[in-house]
């Protein structure tokens, strides 16, 4: 097996009574991967995490974590992977220092200062000592994070971890995730249905669709023949028509009320802008539609 | 192996001791015993005092009955009688919830994906439960000799028993005891096993201790019942062998019987046992 | 002649009515009544004011487990009786004759007696008839004809059943006789209930299991030490609780 894969599955298929929920399903994460796991609603993804993770036995098919079977050595397979399924629940009636104290001896012990690191890390020095009852939703989320790194990861599995926070958290996991795999080297299996998250931060995705690979591959390969369609607020209007009219390169241009839609490849979309700028045409704003939502609209045939 | 399996039992420990529900048995017995206690000495025409009278009358015409025929002893062994369904039913409260109480609070989804086996998981929670068995017990047996005592004194001790008039010497009764408890704690063990199991099979705490306490108090009845198809079903069901701590108050001790009983109560515990880790090790957490 | 004759005659005459009235023990008192007896009994007691005993008892009996027993027992004339123990004790009714006289006297009506040597002493066997259906049809009691003490008592009648009591006797501070042991042996029947009119067979059946006793089969021994005896009990004593008041 190629060392730089740290989590692959073969053939994988989990079937409750006669339905198959996940089929055939073959994944390949290297790494340092960000890796997006796509899906429309009840497509398998926490099912499919969950079996990653052990929670599930899979029907058939084959786990691997840094080599090692998931299936036939599960304590090697976990010994290096965090992860966080759908919302993290804790002992609600301890503390969360103790609650990172349970689970630290469950991955073979943490020391004090390792959970105190993790706590620093999501912000919750202040809140240790209190009951997790106590905690609001996004602190509790927080604390899912902080439990998934606990044991020094290779590889954090994130289940819709922004699940329920407020922009402004969103935003803080997300930079989390790029610091966790740049500066740390840490590999990221991340599902979420927030398509423009996955946009910002992968590096390779997966997409699924009703338990079966849709497709797999670089995020960058995948998008970059894609047109991407931007909306312009431009002054003088007409003017920066006539103007992008003439481009070869812009596929199509058609004004909507008092903003310009233009249709061109996402890598001229720069081009566009300085076109505009040397003309002297006032660009106000430029909102891209999402060439993600359009791929996997398109993927999953939900367009 | 032995050091992470008593780091496990701490955690699970920790975890059970930490809810409130634990403490439910705990504090039913600390509050109901002194109280029926002080019912029993206000009321000495019913209860273990008649019982004890009771005991005595047919020997009345023929003897005449001196000292105290009724104390501490006769108290502590009339509140033994809990053992068959209440004391049954505060293990069941805590060893239901040991699976299905982590899997309706989803903190499986944080455990589990741990490099921690689901064989040595499920093996920590029975031994949490049999530790909490344990200290139920003893602090029965603490409170009905302590409070019995101190209400009612001690001395020899008179067997409550239908065909047969008992004494023991008091040095030998706190012996008997010390057996009649031990023979509780197997026999509690077996209950606790039983809803552990259960535990592994629901989604919530609710079914495995309601499950419990019907299959308890449907054997016990069947057990009671003079019917010959119940007879016959009798030997198969495990609280046929919870009586122990009724033997140990025999004279003689029935070693062989007790040997017996023990034997049987230690199969049925090591099967729900088996059942629980089968269960548990396939089980999907998709809660 | 004739004179000699004459005074020969008064002189065998007069040596047999000596010898008819003269008191040579057991021949004498061969002719004492049973009433006469019960009342030698009575008198020999009668110097007795009260007494404290310690009692020692064994109990084999079947359905009966019970260690070794000692109990104090406190006796005042003419019918008190207090019984104390530590522990639980069963003391005999039958086995704590106290005052026999009383006793007898209260509820017994003799009805004869004759001589028997009884384990090579002198006794005289009365038979006595009781006076309440509940102490047994009748009863036959031994005493020996040097401290007028009981030695047996044979009660028949009791319940369906037998009760024999032995006692041996003592010398105390040296001058009371008074009990040192005795042997009760019980052997009575279970009690059973009585069929009822109208009542069908199945349904006596099911009330003769659930309401039939146990067989009283066994024996108490009971030894009797240290005595104290004329200390001046007070009646308080014989009022405390675990007591037995009533001579029976």
């Amino acid at each position: 097996m190629n060392s730089d894969i740290v989590l692959r599955t073969q053939g994988l298929s989990k079937r409750f009574g006669r339905r198959f929920v996940i089929n055939d399903l073959n994944l390949e994460v290297y790494r340092g991967d960000v890796f997006g796991f796509l899906g429309p609603n009840a497509a398998g993804k926490s099912i499919t995490i969950r079996m990653l993770l052990g929670l599930v036995k899979p029907t058939s098919g084959e786990i691997e974590l840094f080599g090692h079977s998931l299936q036939k050595s599960p304590k090697k397979a976990l010994a290096k992977i965090g992860g966080i399924v759908e919302k993290p629940d804790f002992y609600l009636y301890l503390s969360a220092r103790r609650n990172l104290e349970i689970l630290g001896a469950l991955s073979g012990g943490v020391n004090k200062e390792k959970n105190a690191q993790v706590l620093a890390l999501v912000g919750l020095t202040d809140r240790a000592k209190d009951k997790v009852k106590t905690f609001s939703h996004g602190m509790k989320q927080r604390l899912g994070i902080a439990q998934a790194l606990l044991s020094d990861p290779d590889l954090v599995v994130f289940d819709e971890p922004t699940s329920g926070l407020d922009p402004q958290g969103m935003k803080e996991v997300r930079e989390l995730i790029v610091r966790l795999s740049q500066e740390q080297g840490i590999t990221v299996f991340l599902s979420s249905h927030l398509l423009h998250e996955i946009e910002q931060v992968a590096t390779r995705m997966a997409i699924i669709n009703r338990g079966e690979l849709m497709v797999q591959g670089d995020v960058k390969k995948l998008l970059g023949g894609l047109e991407d369609a931007v909306l312009l607020r431009v002054a003088p209007l007409e003017r920066a028509a006539d103007l992008l009219r003439k481009q070869t390169w812009i596929s199509s241009i058609s004004v909507n009320g008092d903003s310009l839609k233009v249709t061109l490849p996402h890598s001229l979309v720069p081009r566009m802008n300085a076109l505009l700028v040397e003309n002297r045409i006032e660009v106000s704003a430029m909102v891209p539609r999402r060439l993600l939502e359009d791929y996997f609209l398109s993927i999953t045939g939900e367009a | 192996m032995g050091l992470k399996m008593l780091k496990l039992i701490h955690i699970e420990n920790i975890k059970t001791f930490g809810k409130w529900r634990t403490g439910i048995g705990f504090a039913a017995i600390g509050v109901l015993l002194p109280l029926i206690m002080i019912a029993m000495g206000l009321d000495m025409r019913h209860g273990p005092a008649a019982l004890a009278e009771r005991t005595v009358r047919g020997l009345r015409e023929d003897f005449l009955v001196v000292g105290s025929i009724f104390n501490g002893f006769s108290a502590a062994y009339i509140v033994m009688n809990s053992l068959w369904v209440h004391i049954p039913f505060l293990i069941a409260l805590v060893a239901g919830d040991q699976v299905a109480g982590e899997g309706a609070a989803g903190t499986f989804r944080i455990t589990l994906i741990r490099p921690v086996s689901r064989t040595q998981v499920i093996t920590a929670k029975l031994a949490t439960t049999f530790l909490y068995t344990v200290f139920l017990i003893l602090f029965l047996a603490l409170l009905s000799l302590g409070f019995g005592i101190a209400f009612f004194g001690r001395g020899d001790f008179l067997v409550p028993r239908p065909k047969e008039i008992l004494v023991l010497l008091e040095a030998e009764t706190w012996l008997r005891f010390g057996l009649a408890y031990l023979l509780a704690i197997w026999a509690m063990w077996t209950v606790a096993s039983l809803a552990l199991f259960l535990s592994t099979l629901a989604e919530n705490s609710l079914g495995p201790v309601i499950g419990t306490m019907a299959i308890v108090i449907a054997s016990l009845i069947i057990s009671k019942m003079p019917f010959e198809l119940f007879k016959m079903i009798r030997p198969f069901l495990f609280t046929t062998y919870m009586d122990g701590w009724l033997k140990a108050f025999q004279d003689p001790v029935p070693w062989q019987h007790i040997a017996t009983s023990t034997l049987y109560l230690g199969i049925y515990t090591l099967s729900f046992f088996l059942l629980s880790l089968l269960v548990f090790n396939r089980k999907d957490i998709l809660s | 002649m004739k004179q000699h004759c004459y005074w020969a005659t008064v002189c065998i005459l007069a040596l047999f009515a000596l010898g008819v009235n003269a008191n040579f023990g057991f021949g004498e008192d061969s002719r004492l009544s049973a009433k006469d007896i019960l009342k030698r009994v009575q008198e020999s007691f009668e110097e007795i004011e009260d007494y404290t005993v310690t009692l020692d008892e064994t109990i084999k009996m079947e359905g009966v487990k019970v260690p070794k027993r000692e109990a104090k027992l406190y006796y005042k004339k003419p019918n008190k009786v207090h019984i104390e123990s530590k522990d639980i004790a069963f003391i005999p009714r039958g086995g704590i004759v106290i005052n026999p006289s009383y006793y007898l006297k209260e509820h017994f009506k003799p009805l004869g007696v004759e001589d028997e040597i009884l384990e090579g002493v002198n006794t005289y066997k009365l038979t006595l008839t009781s006076k309440e259906a509940s102490l047994g049809e009748k009863a036959v009691l031994w005493v020996e004809s040097k401290h007028w003490s009981p030695k047996k008592m044979e009660i028949t009648g009791w319940e369906g059943g037998t009760v024999l009591v032995q006692m041996e006797h003592a010398m105390v501070e040296g001058k009371y006789w008074l009990p040192k042991s005795t042997l009760v042996e019980l052997n009575i029947p279970p009690r059973t209930p009585k069929r009822r009119i109208f009542e069908s067979a199945d349904d006596f059946d099911a009330r003769k299991e659930r309401l039939s006793g146990r067989p009283r089969k066994g024996t108490v021994s009971i030894s009797f030490r240290d005595y104290k005896v004329n200390t001046g009990l007070s009646d308080e004593i014989f009022e405390r609780k675990n007591d037995h008041s009533g001579n029976r």
